[in-house]
């Protein structure tokens, strides 16, 4: 019984050593897949980094000092908002647009030009969530709750282009305000990023690779729109895949910030929603993630409101980010465009949401939708065909009547 | 109606807007939990942007479900 006893108890000691290594196994092995998709994450921004130079160098060798008037189809202001939100919508993620914006800038696109297609991208992203609310169709009161939040949405963006693309035609107001941010940083004072720009030698000797053997293999000007298609098609690539792994990778801050946020009103709810656009670098994923949250009835339209109002803020992180890659004479609108993004977003947001006649208008549009197209399915299309198509192509009509 | 009965209904009224202020804060203890609840869970949803061509099929059906309704309450009207 006693030699029984010991070996029974030796052998639940075996038994409790292996899981204790089984479980240090599968601990260790969880730290190294995350230590590789963090190091594939720094290395897709390195790629980002590139190819939105990429871009830029690529006009510079298209079309060299030309490449302004490339950009004349684009003048008219609507032109410029519409080009935004249908490639945004096509590529379903604002974040991509903007740094492409951004590349284009550097690669002569005027940056007047470039505004409206920033705001565009804007209402592009929308579509998103809209869809996703879609998907809850068949399910009655869950699908008028999550088509509200998912359009709440949409109205803002869409006020936020009423309100600000006038102000920006008529005074050049966020084109003032980003020129203003962008020179405090590539200023002529010697605390400019111009004396520690790091990002240019981790840069250049790959992009000079690149532009030589682009040069090299291919006639001009070939070679400067491959530069730009493989930039394009780079930045796609990887702001998609670095939004899968992060996804992924911040699940668990994700749930810590929107705890964190609950119940404390709604400046926590746009610090949040900015929060979390920022860790998982997509504004469509933070709203898509507030729509089935809103469907099942657990969050009020006005409680995720803020939350979407946040992800228009984080996303600009993005474009941000892009634009320290450019380096050079360009260096500065580049970042120009990117802090009108933010201007503009942080702007929309201080004025929609701090005037409550404002701040209601989305809430009650959303609400109407919503109450109309889970009585009929129609009015879904409707309001698509109007947001999307007929008013834009009525205004570019009317606006190049007006002569703009 | 006298001092006392006057009285006897302001301390109900008391008794029963403390009651309400203590429904009210239940209500919301219960909502920020059902709200954390959800949050645990939210994994579930984190990927609802990448089927949207689902989505999409399933609005296609619920509208030509909605248009056919539609047309056929016309044809019996006419």
């Amino acid at each position: 019984m006693e030699s029984g006893g010991v070996i029974t108890s030796s052998g639940a000691e075996q038994v409790e050593s292996e899981k204790r290594s089984n479980g240090l196994g599968h601990d260790v092995l969880t730290l190294l897949n995350r230590t590789r998709d963090w190091l594939l994450i720094v290395f897709l921004l390195y790629l980002l980094l590139v190819a939105v130079s990429m871009i830029g160098n690529g006009f510079n060798m298209a079309a060299g000092e030309n490449a302004k008037d490339l950009f004349n189809f684009a003048r008219n202001p609507i032109t410029g908002l519409v080009i935004g939100t249908v490639a945004t919508a096509l590529i379903q993620s604002s974040s991509t647009v903007t740094s492409i914006i951004v590349g284009l800038v550097a690669g002569g696109l005027p940056v007047v030009i470039a505004i409206p297609m920033v705001m565009g991208a804007n209402i592009g992203t929308t579509i998103t969530n809209t869809i996703v609310s879609l998907g809850h169709i068949r399910k009655g009161v869950e699908f008028r709750r999550a088509y509200a939040a998912a359009t709440i949405h949409d109205f803002f963006n869409l006020l936020s282009v009423l309100i600000f693309l006038p102000l920006e035609i008529e005074f050049g107001l966020l084109d003032k305000i980003g020129a203003y941010l962008s020179s405090l940083v590539y200023g002529g004072n010697s605390m400019s990023m111009k004396s520690f720009n790091f990002i240019k030698p981790l840069i250049q000797p790959v992009l000079k690779t690149i532009q030589e053997t682009a040069s090299g293999l291919l006639p001009h000007p070939l070679s400067g729109i491959v530069m730009i298609l493989l930039g394009v098609t780079t930045i796609i690539a990887v702001i998609t895949v670095i939004g899968r792994l992060l996804k992924v990778l911040m699940v668990g801050r994700v749930k810590k910030v929107f705890h964190w946020a609950v119940g404390r009103g709604p400046i926590s709810g746009i610090t949040s929603g900015t929060l979390l656009t920022i860790l998982v670098q997509s504004s469509s994923t933070t709203t898509s993630l507030i729509v089935p949250l809103a469907g099942n009835g657990v969050f009020s339209l006005r409680q995720v409101y803020p939350f979407t109002l946040g992800a228009n803020i984080g996303t600009c992180i993005t474009a941000l980010l892009a634009a320290t890659a450019i380096t050079g004479p360009t260096a500065g609108v580049a970042l120009q465009i990117a802090f009108v993004h933010l201007s503009y977003n942080v702007l929309g947001v201080m004025v929609i949401y701090s005037i409550p006649f404002l701040r209601n208008i989305p809430l009650r549009l959303a609400s109407t939708l919503a109450k109309a197209t889970s009585r009929n399915k129609i009015y879904a299309i409707v309001y698509i065909g109007i947001v999307f198509f007929l008013a834009p192509a009525f205004l570019i009509i009317g606006s190049n009547i007006l002569g703009w | 109606m006298t001092d006392k009965t006057q009285e006897k209904l302001e301390a109900k009224i008391a008794r029963l807007e403390q009651y309400l202020v203590k429904l009210k804060a239940e209500l919301e203890k219960t909502r920020l939990q059902g709200q954390h609840e959800a949050i645990d869970h939210i994994d579930q949803y984190l990927h609802e942007d990448d089927n949207l061509i689902s989505d999409l099929e399933e609005f296609w059906e619920g509208l030509v479900s909605d248009m056919r309704e539609f047309f056929d309450r016309r044809n019996k009207r006419s």
